[in-house]
């Protein structure tokens, strides 16, 4: 197998805690999307028997199809990386990463003769523990049973792809999915015992928009979790100082009014006089310390808490910035400025977008988390956001894929490498 | 053309081991209209990126945003120079993948990989119909790219631009 055959089939997986990225290196710089989550279908029923459906779970985009009522959506949807971690004998989040690993690779294998497998590249949390890569080479073994999908394959860090896509090789990657935030310092390699891992990302800010909605008189339609994303994503705002924003908002209600219809419906959200709330949506997720939180908590809004997920601890309050200082001073203190000097923010929840006339008071994640550092007495900082941010890790590892060669075999000490599968 | 093109990659194989620095390749080769900022590159809109050399440093991948077609011509002329060949990738997603595969005259209804010829050179051209997308990649060394075929296949796939019509019809009434 040459060199040139790898190139042609390069292809990325970025596991991520909400959204699942794939395809070859022949996308370019957009993946295909879809939710990382799995139906299973209950097989009994007569209806799947009417219809004859025989798969056991459904992934990808024909999902929405097969749903039935609430009930069963709780017991039988399966978000297999919502922490970024998936518990050892969780069998059922193992099988979904199984068949959305099929459905991707499936989709887009040649049929021709000269196809003789992929380079897969597969992107997981920083904080994974070992005998997740040992489950994900076996589910790629597998992938081979019927025809070869997967030549060979390597894993890597989320953050480590980030630093690959940007080739910077001395940054601290934040990467801020849906479940949670990873702070990875990265000096060539990442710093593994500096990493530090937030038990909040979108879908905290997407609990907080819930509460804004009943709030606002919109309780039926806060328990539609894609629609409140979508509320968020259209809404939300992120302020430079939260308290001089909520006066300004208070001050001018008509720059700040949130309104939006949801196309192909007759929803029409108007938040009226809590329009000022929409600067909430935001702090929250760089700071949920502010004292305003407070009245959410009391009246049973879930607080982010510090969970153990195997051997790491994901702090749920524990401020943005703080959280950056906290991982860099682990580093070697020599290290440290040149760390600072570089911030790399990747993954959704960085996307908060500023309307022209509110630049004065809202602000894109990077300002945020540059004047959160700057007041906490660190100097010499810059922040950026990945391009895309959604995409830096899948595209990270298309150039990772590229870049190693085909002699290279996977090392279990170093953890990367080739795996070959076939 | 009115559009920015962002649909393009590029893999060049040297005819040799660069022994510049990454951040100093694209200095090298490039013409000197192109605003050159380390591992980017900039001409009047249209921006090229050095995604990454491979470990033996004889090959390396461009990333294109295109402003106007002529900037690939430009582009890839300078660069062949110095090059045993040039794999050119594109993707289009969407109605943009079913336009393409129309004025190709291929199939767009199932998962598959056509070999076509188009202006003399052997394009291969995968279509994904369940995720609208189509891909399409072919190589060129000097000789095609002298005859002008990048710029060919480029306004076949992404459409002529409108100056350029124009022009020839200037032309034909000369």
């Amino acid at each position: 197998m040459s060199e040139e055959y790898k190139r042609e089939h390069v292809f990325g997986i970025d596991y991520g805690t909400s959204d699942f990225k794939y395809g070859p290196i022949t996308l370019g710089e957009v993946p295909e999307v879809v939710e990382n989550r799995g139906y299973f279908v209950d097989r009994e029923s007569l209806m799947s028997r009417l219809m004859d459906i025989r798969r056991e779970i459904i992934v990808g985009k024909e999902l929405p199809l097969f749903l039935e009522s609430r009930k069963s959506l709780a017991e039988r949807m399966v978000y297999p990386m919502r922490n970024g971690v998936i518990g050892k004998d969780d069998w059922r989040a193992w099988r979904v990463v199984e068949e959305l690993t099929r459905y991707a690779l499936e989709s887009f294998a040649p049929r021709n003769e000269g196809f003789h497998g992929f380079y897969l590249v597969a992107s997981i949390s920083m904080v994974a523990p070992r005998y997740m890569y040992e489950k994900l080479f076996e589910i790629f073994k597998k992938m081979n049973e019927e025809r070869t999908l997967v030549k060979a394959a390597t894993i890597i860090p989320q953050p480590f792809a980030v630093a690959i896509a940007h080739k910077i090789p001395t940054c601290v990657v934040v990467e801020s999915g849906h479940g949670n935030s990873q702070i990875c310092p990265i000096s060539m390699y990442p710093i593994r015992d500096a990493v530090l891992a937030l038990n909040r990302g979108g879908c905290s800010a997407n609990t907080l928009m819930a509460e804004i909605l009943k709030d606002a008189g919109y309780g039926d339609l806060a328990k539609e979790e894609s629609l409140v994303r979508r509320v968020k994503e259209e809404l939300g705002l992120l302020p430079r100082e939260l308290d001089s924003a909520i006066d300004y908002a208070k001050a001018n209600p008509e720059k700040v009014h949130g309104r939006l219809k949801i196309p192909g419906t007759r929803i029409v959200i108007d938040l009226g006089e809590h329009s000022w709330t929409r600067f909430l949506v935001g702090e929250y997720v760089f700071n949920p310390n502010h004292e305003i939180f407070q009245s959410y908590f009391t009246r049973g809004m879930p607080k982010p808490s510090d969970i153990k997920i195997g051997d790491t601890f994901f702090y749920g309050m524990m401020d943005m910035a703080e959280a950056v200082i906290e991982s860099v001073e682990k580093c070697p203190i020599e290290l440290q400025p040149h760390l600072y000097s570089k911030i790399l923010l990747s993954g959704g929840n960085f996307g908060w977008r500023v309307p022209e006339d509110l630049r004065e008071v809202a602000v894109t994640s990077d300002l945020k988390l540059s004047s959160m550092l700057w007041e906490k007495g660190i100097e010499g900082v810059e922040v950026r956001i990945t391009e895309e941010p959604r995409f830096s890790v899948w595209r990270g590892c298309i150039v990772y894929g590229y870049a190693v060669p085909i002699d290279y075999e996977w090392n279990w000490n170093r953890m990367e490498g080739w795996l070959y599968l076939a | 053309m009115n559009k920015t093109v962002n649909k393009l990659r590029l893999v060049c194989k040297l005819r040799y081991r660069a022994r510049v620095r990454d951040q100093e390749l694209l200095s090298k080769l490039l013409p000197e209209a192109w605003r050159i900022e380390g591992r980017s590159a900039e001409l009047d809109g249209s921006i090229v990126k050095l995604l990454g050399l491979n470990p033996s440093r004889d090959e390396f991948m461009l990333s294109l945003s295109l402003k106007r077609s002529e900037h690939l011509e430009n582009l890839v002329r300078s660069i062949v120079r110095d090059c045993w060949y040039i794999d050119i990738y594109y993707n289009f997603r969407g109605d943009d993948a079913r336009r393409v595969a129309e004025a190709l005259g291929v199939m767009f209804e199932e998962k598959v990989v056509f070999e076509i010829k188009l202006f003399g050179v052997d394009l291969k051209v995968s279509a994904y119909p369940s995720h609208k997308a189509l891909t399409i990649s072919y190589r060129v060394g000097w000789a095609e790219v002298s005859k002008g075929a990048v710029l060919k296949i480029h306004e076949k796939l992404c459409g002529a631009p409108k100056s350029s019509i124009l022009s020839r019809i200037k032309g034909w009434g000369r």
